[in-house]
């Protein structure tokens, strides 16, 4: 055995250990931008783990639906209760249409979000493997114009931010990440604070929202919007609704844990903010 | 003790030799696809794939397929490129010199030296990308998702083993020469 640590073989290896170390520094210097190696493996692989996870996908649900069937029956049941109390609120929504048209002459509200400069639909190819918060990565990429930071979302929200970006696909990190910070304000009593994830309630799919006034006064079910002031995420995009609120362990401030609007688990296509009014403040991670 | 396969002509040898690599680089894209799959936990399939390698192959080699399997463990999981690359030649090259001359071939020390990895892996993923950054909750990371996966990383030898030997037993050298002296 000691005869190796004398070998030619032995000085080979260290060889091979100070290049391995030499590729870390190099990948350490990108600052999201993918390496030539990561890349080839990407463009490779890619296709593959998109068609075992479309595999993957279609055998959860299949077991899901065998497995949460009395859930569904109860939920569809309670939905079909909600609709028939919405019905019976759709016969003042006219007047209020109108009386809001009327208010918006004088008051110049524009129509929401005329400044977004979207990509075309993106797919999840996968998600990120073992990773507590849900990241995953998407088939467009640097050739769509996407690039680090650019904000991630659907219909119903807010998803995250572009963290890795290759030619032809790149990663998002999502808002149930303690690395993403948002600047949140409620809808209702405009309440500020920060939307940043965190270990315990990431588990459970939820993110919090800390900093916040110890006077503040929101609720459950309270709708939380991105207040738009750091430049990273445009103004008024829906982040989640308050499921809890409560008094930090410090009791200098306030905080709220976040149900995102948008179903993490179940994402199969985004689509990136390449542009919006107020973009391009600094952001530090 | 080395799995071996009846005498062949040299130009047998070197047939079998790059079946053999083969049929290695085709079970490794497997694993790195598999590993990728689906939303839960998920073994690092690569792991058990490259020590069930390294036990039968010289230390160059192992080195080799421990570059390999650390740069796919660094991009399916998103972590730093060339982290787990150093881990797991350090890992493979142990592995190779701990079977060349005290540990026998079985599925027991297979399974124990991937758990061992996976630990030093898993450890060592937890300590540099949660337990430094002082997280809030940040123990519940550990047990729910490293210690889950150590122990799944260290069950997935039980599918692997059986296909390696049976590629060992077919295509390695007669006289065990895949091990260096």
């Amino acid at each position: 055995m000691g005869g190796f640590f004398r070998s030619f073989k032995f000085k080979i290896i260290l060889g091979i250990l100070a290049v391995l170390l030499g590729v870390v520094l190099y990948a350490v210097t990108q600052g999201g931008n993918t390496t030539w190696l990561s890349q080839a493996f990407g463009t490779v692989f890619n296709p593959v783990r998109q068609a075992f996870s479309a595999v993957s996908d279609k055998i959860e649900e299949g077991v899901d639906t065998i497995i949460n069937a009395q859930q569904y029956y109860d939920e569809n049941q309670e939905l079909r209760a909600q609709i028939g109390a919405l019905n019976s609120q759709l016969v003042d929504y006219e007047d209020t249409k109108e009386e809001l048209a009327e208010l918006r002459k004088f008051l110049g509200i524009k129509e929401e979000h005329p400044d977004f400069v979207h990509s075309a639909p993106c797919h999840l190819i996968s998600y990120v493997t073992n990773d507590p918060y849900g990241a995953f990565v998407i088939d467009r990429g640097r050739e769509d114009s996407i690039s680090v930071n650019d904000p991630v979302m659907t219909g119903e929200g807010l998803v995250g931010v572009i963290t890795e970006v290759a030619d032809s696909y790149a990663t998002v990190r999502t808002v149930l990440s303690p690395d993403l910070s948002i600047g949140a304000v409620c809808n209702r009593t405009k309440d500020t604070g920060i939307v940043e994830g965190n270990l315990h309630y990431a588990a459970d799919g939820k993110t919090k929202m800390i900093y916040m006034d110890k006077a503040m006064t929101m609720q459950q079910g309270d709708l939380v919007i991105t207040a738009g002031s750091s430049g990273l995420f445009p103004r008024g995009c829906v982040i989640g609704n308050v499921v809890e609120t409560g008094m930090e362990e410090s009791g200098l401030s306030a905080y709220a844990v976040i149900q995102p609007a948008v179903n993490l688990e179940r994402i199969t296509s985004v689509v990136v903010l390449l542009d919006f009014n107020g973009k391009g403040a600094d952001y530090d991670n | 003790m080395t799995i071996s396969a009846p005498k062949r002509s040299p130009k047998q040898e070197r047939l079998c030799t790059a079946l053999r690599w083969v049929l290695y680089v085709l079970l490794l894209a497997l694993c790195y696809v598999l590993q990728c799959t689906g939303r839960h936990l998920n073994p690092l399939y690569v792991m058990p794939a490259a020590v069930c390698i390294s036990m039968s192959e010289g230390v160059l080699t192992a080195a080799g397929v421990g570059v390999v399997t650390g740069l796919m463990i660094d991009i399916s999981c998103g972590k730093l490129l060339g982290l787990n690359a150093v881990f797991m030649v350090c890992g493979c090259v142990c592995t190779a010199l701990l079977f060349m001359h005290l540990l026998r071939h079985n599925v027991i020390n297979v399974l124990i030296v991937t758990l061992l990895l996976a630990g030093l892996q898993g450890g060592l993923d937890y300590l540099l990308y949660y337990y430094m950054w002082n997280y809030d909750a940040v123990q519940t990371v550990f047990v729910r998702w490293h210690l889950p996966v150590i122990f799944l990383t260290a069950g997935a030898v039980l599918p692997l083993y059986p296909v390696f030997k049976l590629i060992k037993r077919r295509l390695l050298p007669p006289s065990g020469n895949a091990n260096e002296a």
